[in-house]
């Protein structure tokens, strides 16, 4: 019960130093060049926010579920023998620059046709498989990488082919809880190159017009959905030696 | 295993010394910033495509007829210097309040651990374009690089922090905080890349490996070698950091393995173990 206080009582203190630190960036720069051509109220901009939130959500998800899929099928005995294979794979592409991979493939899947390089694809349900298709895969290669790259620390450690002393389960939560900034930034490029219609590329927008406040309104967002997924993900798993915790 | 991760530090140092050596030279034959006589208008193929219209372009020339590899040559230096003084910034930053968290009392480790907590939750790019934005003029030409490597080591300087701070056993700090240091050399180079590609960074004519690929999506099928070369040249920078990553790791990864199955049996049966064999 008292662990669990202190686990409430900390993430609180991150969450004021959160906001503190997006006020201290506010406040340092206070007198600089602030004139956007959006003119624009803030229930305006919370308005557009929630817009786009469902086709942000939608992306991360359905590209999380595959990823994670795939991560967990690797590290399944029958995979085995792949194993190192899959390391490298992961190794490899983890070492190209995201946004130019994200280029890279909108471009190539587009003259596949598998990226429809204009208009929306089509109002109806296959017209929007095909719209999400090239994003998600961009996005889910982005996350198997970070996948493959936890997993393999935490095999390591351990003797067996398991994550040490969690289930897989826990290590594929945890895993989520600490990479969850490297993912959200990983969305804005990839909503940016193939012109998802999400908060990614509101974000964008939004810095393209220098209106800087309701991008830092994000972004502190942002940083508290962090937190917020962080603390579900150290209550669930409720062990200290988490990552996730750790991080909190 | 120090053996090993010794050897991987001369290696790293050697190939780093030697690549510096081709950054410079690469800029002797063609001023990275002058544009070509013989351009007409379109790009010139590199040398092994078209050895008669490449005018001694080894790779070719970019949109504007400037020399691609003297144009890699320059903005190596400046990616890698950068992100190499990033790296010390974020070093230094997350040595002195590691060690502030680590010997400087229970409500002042509490306070650090928080604030870097904190920060570790923000993502890297978006808060970096977004302090550019607030910090410059629309023109977004203000922001001096060294600003941008400061910002960009304390934003990822919370992992240095909780390693220097948090570390149970005291010699582990030194490896994994080596590790650490690789592992977020890659990461500069690739974030400082992706600002400059976007245009928030470093600007042209100014050659860096992030905004030579700015035109990049325009230009693929009219001159790939200008949109490939220095995604290339990103690519092994990154590898050879993160190989170098994995094997500083290896010492700490092997003492926290041996720790443990010594805790666990009484004896350090893990050592005699032959290194590849240890997950089959």
């Amino acid at each position: 019960m008292k662990a669990q206080r202190d686990t409430l009582v900390r993430f609180a203190a991150t969450a004021i130093a959160i906001v503190l630190i997006m006020f201290a960036v506010v406040g340092a720069f206070s007198t600089s060049h602030f004139a956007s051509v959006l003119r624009m109220s803030t229930a305006e901009a919370i308005a557009d926010f929630l817009l786009f939130l469902p086709r942000t959500i939608e992306l991360i998800a359905v590209s999380f579920v595959v990823a994670s899929t795939a991560g967990a099928l690797s590290v399944l005995p029958f995979a085995r023998a792949v194993w190192p294979l899959i390391k490298g794979l992961a190794l490899g592409l983890q070492c190209i620059p995201f946004f130019w991979l994200a280029v890279a493939l909108e471009i190539a899947l587009g003259l596949a046709g598998m990226n429809p390089i204009s208009g929306t694809g089509g109002p109806d349900v296959a017209g929007h498989l095909s719209r999400l298709f090239a994003p998600a895969f961009v996005l889910a290669i982005y996350q198997f990488q970070l996948i493959v790259d936890y997993l393999d620390e935490r095999l390591r450690l351990s003797a067996s082919f398991r994550p040490a002393g969690a289930s897989l389960l826990g290590a594929l939560g945890a895993q989520f809880a600490r990479d969850l900034p490297d993912v959200l930034t990983a969305t804005v490029i990839t909503e940016i190159a193939f012109a998802w219609p999400g908060d990614g590329r509101l974000f964008w927008y939004f810095l393209s017009f220098q209106a800087v406040s309701p991008a830092e309104g994000m972004l502190l967002f942002t940083a508290l959905f962090v937190l917020a997924t962080r603390f579900l993900v150290a209550l669930l798993t409720r062990r200290k030696a988490e990552n996730a915790d750790a991080h909190a | 295993m120090h053996m090993r991760s010794s050897t991987a530090a001369v290696v790293v140092l050697a190939v780093v010394a030697f690549v510096f050596a081709l950054l410079i030279l690469a800029q002797l034959k063609f001023d990275p910033i002058a544009i070509d006589p013989h351009w007409t208008g379109t790009p010139l193929p590199p040398c092994f495509v078209d050895a008669k219209a490449c005018e001694g372009h080894l790779l070719g020339t970019d949109e504007l007829g400037r020399d691609v590899l003297a144009r890699l040559g320059r903005g190596g230096e400046i990616t890698l210097g950068l992100s190499l003084i990033a790296v010390l910034f974020e070093i230094a930053i997350g040595a002195s309040f590691g060690a502030l968290s680590r010997y400087g009392g229970r409500s002042l480790k509490y306070t650090i651990d928080r604030v870097a907590a904190a920060l570790s939750c923000y993502p890297v790019w978006p808060f970096l374009i977004v302090i550019v934005c607030v910090a410059t003029p629309p023109t977004r030409s203000a922001m001096p690089p060294i600003a941008l490597a400061a910002i960009l080591a304390i934003l990822l300087s919370p992992q240095v922090i909780h390693i220097i701070g948090s570390a149970d056993d005291p010699r582990n700090i030194a490896p994994a905080g080596f590790n650490q240091a690789a592992r977020d050399f890659a990461r500069i180079i690739a974030i400082l890349a992706t600002v400059d590609f976007f245009r928030f960074g470093i600007q042209p004519p100014t050659p860096t490996w992030g905004n030579m690929l700015g035109l990049m999506a325009e230009n693929f099928q009219v001159a790939w070698w200008a949109a490939v070369f220095p995604a290339i040249c990103l690519f092994l920078a990154v590898l050879s950091w993160r190989f170098s990553g994995v094997d500083f790791s290896e010492a700490a990864r092997v003492r926290t393995l041996e720790q443990v199955s010594h805790d666990r049996q009484g004896h350090s049966l893990g050592r005699k173990r032959p290194h590849g064999s240890r997950r089959a």
